[in-house]
């Protein structure tokens, strides 16, 4: 096959090339992201000047802020990830779930008719306003990228310090799930006249509410 | 229309004389600069970074055909499946091959400069296949039939009332109009059309993580997320450089990489690919294949150098076109080339060879800018005075870059050796001084091309030698006359 071939032929100049070479100086330690005194202020600030909505609340209130933000977005068709369904049952009073099957079954509904996406954070990253999204099984990749609004639900108790911190303390890197995601903010672009403008192809509004422990 | 590195010189004049252009690029560089320097408040911690991006970026190159076996074995565990290709030529037949292999009908692809320099676009649709572009700036340059200008806005050349009336001729049904939120949302609404219908997705690789067989996509837009999510086939493109040893190595890369490019801390969306749908768990979407392709594509000649091996180190942030005052100046498509700006005139010789580009390393002042905000410390202006020597090289001496030696003039190179020569005996450099001294009324009359637009330089009537041996003797005569008293 031409790609086995090709790989041999590139594999051989480049050890061909490095044989004899010198080895470059040790990687020099990161700066560390200095530990911030208020994480979740910090968080919260960036996040807010990113153009997020956030919004902190009890879980006893969820229903009723989640119930607020659909109001004031007009939507009337909202999903929910299962496990977000699973984790806050009251939540199916305003949301339903995906239809069964997979995305081939309900593409079309989900760029045509649902305006609400809500999914859950797997973690946070207070020094860049970041939130950490893991989907899988029971919550799909697209639900937090193709409606125009999404509204992430996060524990106040994984909010790290940083991305190092939180791939370190986690093990990331022993096994990464199919897919893996940082969101910090509405999706924007400034590609005409640096101009920004949100809601270029993700949600135009995000929404991030902040649970306690 | 499609500018080449061979008309550089005739480009560049015309990008200088377009007061469009002139306007376009200096806004846009001000306001790029002045969001660099907002987020790197402190020389010191930005030095602190860059020294480790440097490391670990190095360390990669040093193993890197241990790694890209690693990357290999690892994205095959992980179900992602590793085309290798030399050239474009063969990038291209395998990307069509998956499509065909598919029955794709409908492309659409996330920014990605590798399938910019492999000419993607023109070769899919050679062959019938329209691949759409979905991130704004690419949209809009593909709309008018364009290249980008610059690696990370493509559309940076043009401005609001442009794309206005690019917009109005271009899509049904389209007002003139120049609100920005507007035509945002024209470029929105046309291509969710096209993400639901494709069946293919290609993507660039900003790093590709050897150790756990990661692709990492960084934007702003969501394009690259819907592009490698939605469709049943997503094909990351990168070329062998972007492999990297841990994820580790990705929290500073990345931090440097948005914050050199964009002033940005985080971008919206930061993409970690392990795997297409259900390699793992019983996913409902994601794509069903994923497919990555790296290229050589004139890589491994830059490797071969010790010197030029460090262009490998780039992480395509930007920063160096945005701060050179050249290409602030002429814009980036002066450069005729894929990579425009300081950065693709030290690429562009190993992809296309010194004979097509050896005007591009003169096309620098060295004032040093670019190296000086380069996230991965490359010494641009080093090796494009290397790149210099490299294409006016004679025969006496053969390396490794393809059209060595090609500006070789050999009028310039017998007056360098004349001017040696003359230089290494005083009684000859004597003599042609003093006939240029004597010849200088009439060198105003020359036609060189350095008095176009200057004036021309008139030598002194009497030569330095001249001067100091006339103040010799008089001072003499001086010191004399005070010894008689």
């Amino acid at each position: 096959m031409a790609t086995t071939k090709a790989k041999a032929a590139i594999l051989n100049k480049l050890r061909a090339a490095s044989s004899g070479a010198v080895d470059a100086a040790p990687v020099s330690a990161a700066p560390a992201v200095p530990t911030l005194v208020d994480p979740l202020e910090h968080f919260v600030s960036l996040l807010k000047a990113n153009h997020a909505q956030v919004i902190q609340c009890e879980t006893a209130r969820l229903q009723t802020v989640v119930t607020d933000v659909l109001r004031e977005q007009g939507a009337t068709r909202v999903i929910a990830a299962e496990r977000v369904l699973a984790e806050f049952p009251e939540l199916t009073q305003v949301a339903e779930p995906l239809p069964p099957g997979t995305m081939e079954d309900w593409k079309e509904q989900l760029f045509n008719e649902v305006e609400v996406g809500i999914t859950s954070a797997h973690c946070a990253l207070a020094a860049t306003g970041t939130l950490v999204l893991r989907p899988g099984a029971d919550e799909p990749r697209s639900l937090s990228l193709v409606p125009p609004c999404h509204i992430l639900l996060l524990r106040e108790q994984t909010l790290y310090n940083d991305l190092t911190h939180a791939m370190v303390d986690q093990r990331w890197a022993e096994q990464m799930p199919t897919n893996m995601l940082l969101v910090s903010g509405p999706s924007k672009t400034a590609d005409i006249q640096q101009t920004l403008a949100y809601g270029a192809h993700g949600p135009r509004t995000l929404v991030v509410i902040i649970l306690p422990q | 229309m499609h500018s080449t590195p061979t008309a550089f010189k005739a480009q560049a004049k015309a990008a200088l004389a377009d007061p469009v252009i002139r306007q376009n690029f200096r806004g846009a560089m001000d306001f790029l600069r002045g969001k660099r320097q907002g987020v790197f408040p402190e020389q010191a911690e930005f030095k602190a970074l860059q020294a480790c991006a440097e490391t670990i970026k190095q360390q990669a190159l040093d193993d890197l055909p241990q790694l890209l076996e690693l990357l290999e074995q690892n994205c095959t565990r992980n179900g992602i499946q590793v085309h290798w290709a030399e050239s474009a030529q063969e990038a291209n037949e395998i990307i069509d091959g998956l499509i065909d292999q598919h029955d794709g009908t409908q492309v659409v692809k996330g920014k990605s400069m590798a399938t910019e320099e492999i000419e993607l676009n023109d070769y899919l649709g050679a062959r019938g296949k329209d691949c759409i572009e979905t991130d704004m700036g690419e949209y809009i340059v593909q709309l008018a039939g364009e290249h980008p200008s610059h690696i990370i806005m493509p559309a940076i050349h043009k401005n609001a009332e442009e794309i206005g009336q690019l917009f109005h001729e271009k899509v049904a049904g389209v007002d003139y109009t120049t609100d920005v939120d507007t035509l945002i949302n024209i470029g929105r609404t046309q291509l969710r059309e096209r993400f639901m219908a494709a069946d293919i997705g290609i993507t660039g690789v900003n790093f590709a993580v050897a150790e756990t067989g990661t692709l990492c996509l960084v934007e702003n837009e969501g394009n690259g997320r819907m592009v490698s999510t939605v469709p049943s086939v997503h094909i990351a493109v990168s070329g062998i450089e972007k492999v990297i040893a841990s994820l580790q190595d990705t929290p500073p890369l990345l931090s440097l990489l948005t914050r050199s490019a964009t002033g940005q801390i985080i971008t919206t969306y930061f993409n970690m690919i392990s795997g297409p749908r259900g390699y793992g768990e019983a996913e409902r979407d994601g794509p069903k294949e994923v497919h990555l392709v790296l290229i050589d594509n004139g890589r491994t000649q830059a490797y071969a150098d010790e010197q030029f091996r460090k262009t490998l180190s780039c992480i395509r942030c930007g920063a160096c076109m945005n701060h050179c005052p050249v290409y602030t100046r002429i814009g980036g498509h002066a450069y005729g080339t894929v990579y425009p700006g300081p950065i693709g005139q030290i690429i562009s010789p190993h992809l296309l060879g010194l004979e097509q580009t050896n005007d591009l390393p003169t096309a620098s002042s060295l004032c040093g800018a670019c190296e000086e905000v380069c996230p991965v410390n490359i010494p641009i202006p080093n090796l494009l005075q290397r790149l210099r020597r490299q294409s006016n090289l004679g025969r006496e001496a053969s390396t490794g870059i393809r059209g060595a030696g090609s500006a070789r003039s050999g009028l310039e190179a017998l007056v360098w050796k004349s001017w040696r020569w003359a230089c290494c005996r005083p009684w000859a450099y004597g003599v042609v001084t003093r006939v240029v001294a004597l010849a200088r009324p009439l060198l105003g009359l020359v036609k060189t091309p350095w008095n176009k637009g200057r004036a021309t330089p008139r030598p002194a009537p009497k030569t330095l030698n001249q001067l100091l041996k006339h103040r010799a003797t008089g001072s003499n005569r001086t010191g004399g006359a005070h010894g008689n008293h």
